[in-house]
């Protein structure tokens, strides 16, 4: 027999292992039907409440508070967007790298073209270059004589 | 009384009678089901309380689209689940305290010691757990289930409630409680495997 197959079809595992107090039930029953009276006295309650503290009203109070706190929340957002913004510029924002690219750099980068290098690369970045020979001093003079 | 009666009832006006006949009719079935779900007795009352006032108050909205028994059993599983969720969160930041019926509320601990009692340990420590030793371990077993998971296995495998009734319950679709309930089935059966001692 394959005890695995059977370990969870037995009757006795799925009987209740619980048990009650002896009369819990009724008991339960009794108090579960006060509910309705108990929900009405709750509700009395709180109504005259409002009736004999009007000035201390909780909705009035609760509405300030929540439209200040609105308030408060839609500042701090402002705040933190203006901030997150201008960040950039203070160029100090990472540990370790000296400059921080600025929202124009990143705006124009998409604009340098592939074909001029020295857009790129500073006067010091770029590979030396060798001293022109002659003929080509020569050709590029002539370029500009025609002009 | 039939669910049609008791909503007709209702209807003309006579409310706190037959919130009664509900009372009478679904009282002790509810309270296996959510006693199936949390465990303990304690909890349990507590939640059918809160339950039934959820059910008062929610009574005069009930359109009657879906079965009455439906309805209480959707109120009374969402209760019991979120219970179950907020019990998993306090034991793991370490806020329950151990109650001397195995409840979970704040009673005085039997010895002091202010540790969470863990959910699957809730059976050994509730008075009103009367199983045998396969049923303690089942429970046990039960207790490392999700919450949702758990209720699906609840209903299937002891309630031998029908898919289709369960997905009106739960929400869900019955082909997604099958793969719910299977491997719910799998996971329990592999920790008794696991936990049982010889003469199972």
């Amino acid at each position: 027999m394959d005890k695995k197959q059977d370990i969870l079809d037995r009757e006795d595992l799925r009987r209740s292992p619980y048990s009650v107090p002896e009369g819990y039930f009724a008991q339960l029953q009794e108090r579960l039907r006060a509910i309705p009276s108990q929900q009405a006295e709750v509700t009395c309650r709180s109504v005259s409440l409002k009736q004999q503290h009007p000035e201390q009203s909780g909705s009035s109070r609760s509405r300030i508070r929540s439209a200040m706190s609105w308030a408060v929340g839609v500042a701090a957002a402002l705040a933190l967007g203006v901030f997150a913004f201008r960040g950039g510029d203070r160029g100090d924002a990472m540990p370790g790298v000296s400059e921080v690219p600025s929202y124009e750099q990143y705006a124009y980068a998409d604009l340098i073209p592939y074909t001029e290098p020295y857009l790129y690369y500073s006067e010091e970045e770029a590979p030396a270059a060798a001293d022109p020979a002659e003929e080509e001093m020569i050709d590029y003079l002539m370029q500009y004589q025609n002009y | 009384m039939s669910d049609e009666e008791i909503l007709g009832l209702y209807r003309a006006g006579e409310r706190e009678r037959a919130f009664g006949e509900l009372v009478g009719s679904y009282s002790e079935r509810l309270y296996w089901h959510v006693r199936g779900l949390v465990g303990s007795h304690e909890d349990t009352d507590d939640l059918l309380q809160d339950i039934f006032v959820k059910v008062w108050t929610g009574l005069d909205g009930f359109r009657g689209d879906a079965r009455l028994f439906t309805w209480l059993f959707r109120i009374a599983t969402n209760e019991s689940l979120n219970f179950l969720r907020k019990r998993n969160l306090r034991q793991a930041l370490g806020l329950e305290s151990r109650g001397a019926g195995g409840g979970t509320g704040a009673a005085e601990t039997q010895d002091g010691d202010a540790a969470g009692v863990p959910a699957e340990r809730i059976a050994d420590r509730d008075p009103w757990f009367n199983g045998d030793e396969a049923q303690r371990l089942l429970a046990r077993a039960m207790a490392q289930l999700p919450p949702k998971q758990r209720a699906v296995f609840q209903m299937r495998y002891f309630e031998e409630m029908p898919y289709e009734q369960m997905a009106q319950v739960l929400g869900t679709s019955t082909g997604a409680l099958k793969a719910s309930y299977h491997f719910a089935y799998e996971k329990v059966k592999d920790y008794l495997l696991k936990n049982m001692t010889g003469g199972f």
